[in-house]
This record gives C-alpha cells, structure tokens and sequence, in this order.
C-alpha cells in the first residue's frame, strides 16, 4: 500500500502537467506542397471527317491553387508535318457551351492516313510543349445494324442495339472508340446527340464520354469482331431511329491510354481505397492529349 | 540445374563417407536445455577441446557430435547460463545431457547471429541472420508499454517498419508478405494487432526469436525477403510459476508447470480493456445525444503448448495460438419512430495449431514430425435501417465482407550429424492452401418490395505446395565453413503447375587478423501475394495465390560482408546486398479494395530491385551496453502498367535508416534503457499540380480538375525519428518478483508523418480560406507506466 502512496502523489503531477499542454498533443502539421512548374496544358483533337483542328489551351495550377482564369491567350499553336509548317490556329473567344480556343478551321488540312503530324504550342513564360499524333488508317464498319429489342432485361423488358461488326488488321496494335448518336436537323446548327451506350463485351469499356466505348484489338487480333453497343429501348416506328448513326473511330493508341486514364481518374475521384490514377500524356514539356482519329458517321441499318 | 544438384549431391555424400573411412568414432548425443525448468535450449554450443571441433543443438535442444576414440572434453554453454565442462574416455555411443544453471542475469541488451562456437560473430557461417534474446527485447522501451517482438526486430539494420505505429516488417525493400513468420512452425499470415501497432506476439509466451535476411538455408521457403522463426516456450517441467503484467493498453498473463513427471505446459493470454472501461462513459454519450449504441476496439490473443517425453527418444508438442482485433460502432436513435440504425464491425484474427512428434532414430539422425493448421480470416460488416415499433416494418441494408486463408501442412525433418564437420538437414514439406479471395454478401428487407439477398464471391482457391530440401553446414578446411543445399517446390493450382529448384549458399573465411570475409548466394519462389493499398498495415490487404495467369513471385540475393569481434566486447560487422524480385503484383490505377470483379483482373505485375549496406556496432559488455545499426539503401519497383512503364521508388524506399539502442545499468535494481530512431520519410503519390481536361466534344468537362501525378511515388514525406526513454525497478522478494517500468514513448514529441491530407484554413484577416497541405501525425510524446511479477 506504501509504494502505491508514494506513487500516487508523481502520477498525480504527471496527469496535471499533461492536462495543461494542448499544443503539445496537436497532431497536425502544415508541410509544404510538392515543387510545381508552370505548364501548358494542351487538349487537341483532329479527325479526318474534315471537322475543326481544335485546341483547349490553358496552364496547370500548383496542387493548392485556385483554377480559375487559367486559360492561355496570345499563344502561337502549329501544325506541322514533317519540317514543314502547314497552319497557325486562331484564337477563338468561346461561348458557354464550346471551350476550345484555338482552332484550325474545318476542311483547312486534309489529314493523310499513315502520317505523322506535330502541334506546336509556344506561349510567354512556358517551355515550348510539342506534341505528335499519327493518323490511323481506314477499319471499315461491316456492319451497324439497328435491334429494337436486342438485349432482354432482368425485369422483361428490353433494351435496344445497335450490332456492329468490323475485320481487324492482324499483327498490329488496334484501337477504335465507337458511339451512337442521333442525327438532329431540326435545327439552324444540325449536329449529332449522343446517346448514352454500354456494352457487355468485355473487349471493350466505357471511356471518358459516357456515350463512347473504346475498345483495343488484344482479345480478337486480325479477326472479325462483332458485339452489340446497347442502347436505351427506341421503338422503330416512332423515334428518330431513321436519323441514328454510330460514331466509328480508329484511333491511335496514344488516344486510347488518355480516354482509358481519365475514365478512371473520373471514376476513383474521393475513393480512399483506391490507388491514384496517372491519366496518360503525350504531350512533351506540358501536360494532355494531342491525337487525330480516323472518324466517320456510320448510318445504322433497320 | 539437374546437373549442379547431381554435383552437389556428390560431394556431400563423398565428404560424408570420406569422414566415416579416415578413424573409428563413437557419437556423443543428448539434449542441452535449462536446468531449472528443462526448457530446450536452441542453438546452445558444444565444444570438444581435445578435437577442436563442436556443434550446436538444433530447435529441440537435441545435439549430436561424432568424435574420435580417446579423451574428451566438453563445454556446453549457452549465453546466459553457466558453462559445464566434463571429461571423459570415448570408447562407445554415449548419450549426456547438460542442464545448464541460468548464471546472474545479463543486463545488457545483446544481440547475437548465432551462437555457435564460443559465440563470435566471426565464427558463424550464416550471414544475414540475428537473434534476440527475449529477456533482452522485454527492457527496450515500447509504446505504451506494450513490449513487441516485431518492434524490437525493426530495431535492427536492414529491417524497417513501415511508419508509425506499423508493425509490418520491410526486410532489404521488401513487402510485408515476403516474410516468412512462424510460430512453432506454423505460418502466421497477418500479424498485427490494433491495426499494426502492435504484433501478434506475447513476449511472455516466447523463447527463441530469430530472423533470417538473407543467405536463406535451404530448410526455409515460400517467401522472398525474410523468414522469422518464432518458437514458444515447453513449460517448466520442474515447478509451478506464473507472470504477468497490468500496463495501460493490455494485461496479460502466463501460467507455465508440470503436470506430470513427463508433461508440461503453458498458457498465457492478452487482453485490451479500454473498451470495457470506457463502455459506461460512451453509452452515456450516446444517451446525451438521445441514441443508444456504443462503441469500442479490443484484441486478444491466447498461446497454449503442451509438452510430453515418452522417452529418451521420443517428445511430443501440442501448440496452438489464438488471437483476434474486432473494431465496432452501433447506434441507434431513442425516441424517433421510425430509428434509424447503423451498425459497423471490423475484424480479423489467426487460429493457428501445431502438432510435433520428435523421435531420436539414431544418436546421429533425429527425426521431426509436424502437422500444422492456420486459419486468418477477416471481415467486415455494416448495417443500417430503420426500425419501428411492429418490426415487420422495418427496413435494412446490410453488406458484409469476408476474406481469409486456411492451410493445413505436414512436414518432415531430419537432422543428421555424421561428423563434427558436417550438420546435414533434409526434409519434405506438404500443404494444401485454400484462399477466400473476398465474398460480398448482401441483403436488402423492405415491407414494401420482395427481400433482396445476394452473394457475390471471388472463387474461392484450393492449391498444394510440396518442397523438399537438403543442407550441409561444414567445416570444409581450418578457417572455411559453407551451408550449402537446395530447395525444391511445387505449386499445383487451377490445372496449373509451378516448379522451382532453388540453390542456396553461404560461406564463412576467417582471415589472420581475426576477420571474417561472408558471402552468400540464394534464390526464393513465392507461390502467395499481398495483395496492398500499400497502407498502414490495415487488414484490408489480401492473401492470394499464385493462379494459372498470375505467376509466383521469385527473387535471387547475393551478399558479402565483413565481421569482427574487437577486446571481446564490441562486435562489428558490415554487409552489402543486392536483391532482384519479378512476378510482383500491384493493383492498377484506379483499383483498390471493395471492388466487384475478379482481382486477377485488377492488378498488375511487374519487377523490383533492392541493394544496401548494413553497418552494425554491438557492445556487449559493461555497465553501458547497446548497439548502432546504420543501412544505406534503395528499393525500386518496376510495372509495365504503371507509372508508364516508368521505375519508381518502392514506397517504403528509405534511403537512411539509423538506430540506436544502449542500456544503463543503474544499480542492481535499477535500469535504464533509451532508443532513437531515424529515418527518411516514405515515398507517396499525392500530385504536384491540377489542370482542367477537356475531352472532344468540348462541352463535357470531366467534373472539372484533375490531378497530375507526374510520377508515382515522388513525394517524400517529412523524415521520420523518435527518441524512447524507461526506467525499470525491481524489487526481488521471497516467493515473487515485481517490476515498475516508467517511461515515454517519443520523448521529444516529434510530429511524425502519419498520412498527408489538404485542408482548407480560414484567414481571419482577409475573410477567406486557403488550401493547404498537412501532415497528420500519430502519437505524441506518451509516457507509460507498466507493472509486472513473476513467481
């Protein structure tokens, strides 16, 4: 009993001090954030269906910064094919909707299957970022065709399809992304609406636009592929199913690994569990995407 | 490799048959063990001074050596223990035991790589390797108290933890699942308590620690980097004693007697009690804030062996280790109709059981036969609903998790003792492994639409994995000592079948001025992954076989270094290393845990390397004991689908590594013991900028920032060290001992990175907030105070 006495009087001490020191028990400590470097974030996209060359210029933000009003103006952005400069984009002030701000306007270049073309970007106080995109050859569609009750569901009901169908070049890497729109002309500006697709093929996923699919040739090299890109239910006779194409894009493996990335960074966005995402860049000195994708508008047969 | 095995096989039975031709012998063989409690002593020396030549007892305290016809004399000893010399004429097998009397009780904390021969480091062949003597692990100072085993072992050079409070271990860069743990020879697969603060082990329960981190001998596979040998007490034979201890987390307690004149046997148990103290003030804030529920964590784990001799020749052991953590939070609202509820568990826990039957065949071959079985499980549960007062109308959601690993094993091991000059091993080894990879069950109840109930599983895995190896450590010429052998496995799952022949080899050469030059060779497979959110330790990683499209892991290890005893109080030794590993699996970008899908789908392999130096300074004697151990090293890993083929930092690279151990003897009842740690700060991926993306269509903006990681890994956090103080009393009385342990876990309260968030702080001055990047640390300075006894 003695020693727990001649204890109590210490630990008593010892309770007190540490009551009284807050400060010393604070658990967090502010640390400085990673060295960054001012980049020019590029994202160009071309394609041979004769639409603009369209470039989002802006610049990175340190991981602690504000993003706002980091847009890029009085930037020089080339194309260039081999040492050979082919045009100056515009700088484009752009309206709510349409966000690219240089551009190269439509049927300005037409883009040869096969090369290799090089965007240069050079703006006041950034390295000069270059990036290179190589455009893919023809993969024609052999097949789109339309099924109103393609896919049955759980519940009875059914979804439509579109089924599509293509021969894949053997011995080479393939990529394509492939969508369904609907062809709207009703309108002073016709353009295509997407619609939201999806596919149990495990050949392929979802990319960054829930409307488009993309899909690499591992599974299926230098054979015929056929799947389905299933749709919401459309009944014949009374949508505009006459006015239904499917987006059909071969694209270069450089645009696949970013709409592969971004999809998951998207995806993984606050999930603790999960591993960070390095969404792929090709663009040298900056940061993005430059490609040009084989693309055409395929009208979906009944 | 067919050939090399042929040759090496030649030689070992040339050199064992040469032994036997050259002069008639007559073995000596018996058992050394603990005159006081007839507790085996492991790897105890016997020398014979008219031969110069000795051995060592092998894991049951068995020993066994084949001497020429005429005199001898013999020393047993083993540290700690008082030696005992005898002398005698050798004219025919002769079988002596050596109880050895414990000698005063060593203060000074000493660590060992063998004991064999008079106990030098330079006399042993085996590199790579340490041993902890567990009275010395129980006098460094721990965190709250709690003395850990695993702790203790980080303390060494070449072994890292992963950061706070972790009790994983990172041997020469590599993960926690490349160690091989073994508890009486079970394999032990998750060995963290309080989500890895602490280990499974209750020092209380303990006898031997060793762990091996490279030149593996070839009696050990199945994993890359490590293998910790941990083996339990018998049980004093002799008399009835007991210890224990009340600390601020845990109490424990260890009973150990005889049952009868042959049988012992042991039993000890740990409990945390926070959660039954703290259980009234907790229901009675919930009740403040009109809920009932409660909340809590506790862990417990249980060793138990029973030992019985049948005779001479014959010993038979039944272990068995219990232990489980269990995390939950319930609550539900008191007066609101309808309540809501929620309910949330986290557990996990090992059950693990040895059987042993150790037969002497001959004075020179000893024979061991195990079977083993080993259950982790883990699981977690979270419920929510609303409840009314008719229960027909209540509504619950209801997902559980459970993942896990069983295995059931049989091995056999002989020792075979022809001669002083070799100590052969061989053996075979059988287990069958089942893997719960991870089942989601749930269950959805709605008065108002059917019961919805659904499991979905990852298939559950059966696979075998047979081995069978072979060893010589010999005394080839004076000065020069090899282990040389071969490990071979298989692994058969899905169809599918994994062979691998591994040679092992390491090599001792005792130059002039005393020093010895050590050098060692040895490949691994690995035929199980972890599969990490490279955390903290948590239970969520998962234990995964080797499967017909994902391979083992393999590795291959060179090191060479150089030892020396100094005045016969300091002991120095330096070792470099280069590891190679391949087949290593990662989840992919984006994949983690509590994903539906097939996991073979989720990851990634890929490759990694690892190399250093390892410098280590031991006093042993005196008054003012202790050790400094220093590595310099790097560890890289390499995947194809990461970090765009890129290599990057493994992320518990640590290119500095220091720690430092002394212990003072005070006077003959008081004792102080401090340690400080050191270390560089682990390598994340938390981003260096953000920018906007913008897909085609120009409209869709992706949810806006992104994060731009330019390459995995490349943030370092803030460097990690830590100073630990105590100071133990001990008052010995007639029928019992006690003794007060005070101190302070992080005495100069260093803010040690834990995890790094962003936050936003708000700037009375200018009305707004900033972002800024943070760094949570975990323990502060926390004294502790610990009472234990003995009698």
């Amino acid at each position: 009993m003695k020693y727990f006495s001649r204890l109590y009087i210490p630990l008593m001490i010892i309770v007190f001090t540490f009551s009284g020191c807050e400060d010393t028990f604070e658990t967090t400590l502010e640390i400085n954030p990673p060295k960054h470097t001012d980049r020019l974030v590029v994202h160009a996209y071309g394609s041979t269906n004769g639409e603009d060359l369209k470039v989002h210029l802006t610049q990175s933000s340190g991981l602690l910064e504000s993003l706002q009003n980091n847009l890029i103006s009085k930037a020089t952005v080339t194309l260039w094919k081999d040492q050979v400069q082919l045009a100056e984009l515009e700088e484009v002030s752009f309206g709510s909707n349409y966000r690219f701000n240089y551009i190269l306007p439509e049927g300005t270049i037409v883009y040869e299957k096969g090369a290799t073309y090089r965007l240069e970007v050079e703006a006041d106080g950034f390295e000069k970022a270059i990036g290179t995109a190589t455009v893919p050859g023809d993969i024609p569609l052999l097949k789109q065709k339309f099924e109103e009750d393609g896919t049955s569901l759980e519940s009875g009901d059914f979804n439509s399809e579109v089924e599509i169908e293509f021969q894949d070049p053997a011995n080479e890497e393939n990529f394509y992304e492939v969508g369904v729109t609907i062809y709207i002309e009703n309108n002073s500006n016709p353009y295509f609406n997407e619609i939201y697709t999806e596919t149990y093929d495990p050949a392929a996923q979802q990319g960054i636009s829930y409307s488009n699919l993309i899909v690499n040739d591992l599974s299926f090299d230098g054979n015929i592929k056929n799947f389905p890109l299933v749709i919401r239910k459309f009944k014949e006779e009374e949508e505009d199913v006459d006015n239904m194409f499917v987006l059909w894009r071969v694209t270069s493996e450089d645009h696949y690994l970013f709409n592969k990335s971004a999809r998951k960074h998207y995806d993984q966005d606050g999930n603790p569990f999960a591993s960070p995402v390095q969404v792929f860049s090709n663009i040298e000195n900056g940061i993005g995407i430059f490609s040009i994708m084989n693309e055409e508008y395929v009208k979906v047969s009944l | 490799m067919s050939n090399l095995l042929i040759r090496m096989l030649s030689l070992v039975i040339l050199c064992v048959v040469g032994a036997h031709l050259t002069a008639q012998t007559y073995t000596i063989s018996g058992y050394i063990s603990d005159k006081s409690s007839d507790e085996m002593l492991i790897s105890a020396n016997l020398y014979d001074f008219e031969s110069s030549s000795g051995t060592v007892s092998n894991t049951y305290g068995f020993y066994s050596i084949t001497l020429p016809i005429g005199d001898v004399r013999l020393r047993a000893s083993f540290i700690g223990y008082t030696d005992i010399n005898t002398a005698f004429t050798l004219s025919q097998d002769t079988t002596i035991n050596f109880p050895l009397p414990s000698s005063v009780e060593i203060d000074e904390v000493v660590i060992t790589a063998n004991k064999a021969s008079e106990g030098r480091i330079e006399e042993r062949t085996q590199m790579s390797t340490v041993e902890v003597p567990i009275t010395q692990i129980k006098k460094i100072p721990a965190l709250l108290g709690e003395v850990d085993v695993i702790k203790a072992l980080q303390l060494l050079p070449g072994v890292q933890s992963g950061g706070e409070g972790s009790s994983g271990l990172y041997v020469r860069g590599g993960s926690p699942d490349q160690n091989l743990i073994l508890l009486d020879g079970v394999p032990v697969y998750n060995a963290n308590h309080l989500f890895g603060f602490f280990s499974v082990f209750n020092a209380d329960a303990i006898k031997d620690v060793k762990l091996i981190k490279g030149g593996f001998p070839a009696r050990y596979g199945g994993r890359l980097s490590s293998v910790l040998e941990i083996n339990l007490k018998e049980g004093n034979q002799n008399e009835f004693h007991g210890e224990g201890a009340i600390g601020l987390v845990a109490s424990k307690l260890t009973l150990e007697g005889p049952i009868s004149e042959n049988t012992s046997f042991i039993i000890s148990g740990r409990r945390t009690y926070i959660d039954l103290l703290a259980k009234p003030f907790i229901q009675s804030g919930f009740e403040e804030n009109g809920q009932v529920g409660g909340t809590g964590y506790y862990f417990y784990d249980l060793n138990a062996k029973v030992n019985h001799k049948f005779s001479d020749k014959d010993r038979l052991y039944i272990s068995t280790y219990t232990g489980k953590d269990k995390f939950y939070f319930d609550s539900k609202e008191l007066n609101d109709v309808p309540a809501d509820a929620l309910e949330f568990g986290l557990g996990w826990g090992n059950l693990t059981t040895a059987i042993r039957w150790n037969h002497l065949i001959t004075p020179k071959l000893f024979g061991n036969l195990t079977a083993t079985y080993s259950n982790y499980k883990f699981n977690v549960l979270s419920k929510f609903g609303e409840e009314y007062s008719n229960a027909s109308l209540n509504e619950e959601f209801r997902l559980e998790y459970d993942s896990g690993i069983r295995d059931y094993a049989l091995k056999l091991d002989f020792d075979y003792l022809p001669n002083p000059n070799h100590f052969l091993r061989f053996g075979i080894n059988g287990i069958n492994h089942k893997f719960n990879p991870g089942t989601f069950d749930l269950q959805f109840t709605d008065p108002d639409s059917p019961d919805f109930s659904t499991t979905v599983n990852q298939d559950k895995v059966e696979a075998q994995e047979i081995s069978a190896y072979l060893e010589d450590d010999m005394q080839l010429f004076d000065g020069f000592k090899m282990n040389a052998g071969v490990h071979t496995s298989a692994f058969l799952v899905e169809g599918k079948k994994y062979l691998s022949v591994q040679p092992r080899l390491s090599m001792r050469y005792l130059l002039n001025n005393g020093i010895a030059m050590k050098g060692s060779f040895a490949t691994m497979n690995q035929y199980i992954h972890l599969l990490s959110n490279e955390g903290i330790g948590l239970p969520t990683d998962l234990w995964l076989p080797s499967t017909a499209k994902v391979k083992p892991q393999s590795s291959w290890q060179a090191a060479a270094g150089l030892a020396k005893t100094i005045n016969d109080t300091y002991e120095v030794s330096i070792e470099g290393y280069y590891k190679k590993m391949s087949n290593l699996i990662a989840y992919q970008d984006g994949s983690g845990l509590f994903e539906f899908g097939d996991w073979q789908d989720r990851i990634v392999t890929g490759k990694g390397d690892a190399y250093g130096i390892e410098v280590f300074i031991q006093k042993k004697k005196g008054r003012i004991s202790g050790w400094i151990g220093y590595t310099w090293s790097q560890s890289n890993r390499q995947f194809d689908e990461l970090n765009f083929g890129k290599e990057f930092p493994y992320t518990y690279d640590r290119r500095h590594d220091i720690s430092a151990v002394v212990t003072y003897k005070i006077s003959d009842k008081l004792d102080f013991a401090g340690t400080w740690v050191y270390g560089t700060g682990n390598a994340i991926t938390i981003g260096n900028s953000q920018y906007t993306a913008l897909y085609d269509s120009g409209t869709f903006d992706n949810g806006g920032s992104y994060t731009y990681y330019e390459n995995r890994n490349d943030f370092r956090m803030n460097a990690y060290h830590r100073m630990d103080v105590g100071v133990t009393y001990t008052r010995k009385k007639k029928r019992w001992d006690s003794v007060w342990a005070i101190g302070a876990y992080n005495a100069y309260n260093r803010k040690n990175p834990f995890f790094i968030f962003t936050d936003s702080d708000f700037n009375q001055n200018t009305g707004t907030n900033t972002r800024v990047l943070k760094q949570a640390s975990l323990f502060p300075i926390i004294p502790y105070i610990n009472y234990s006894f003995k009698f």
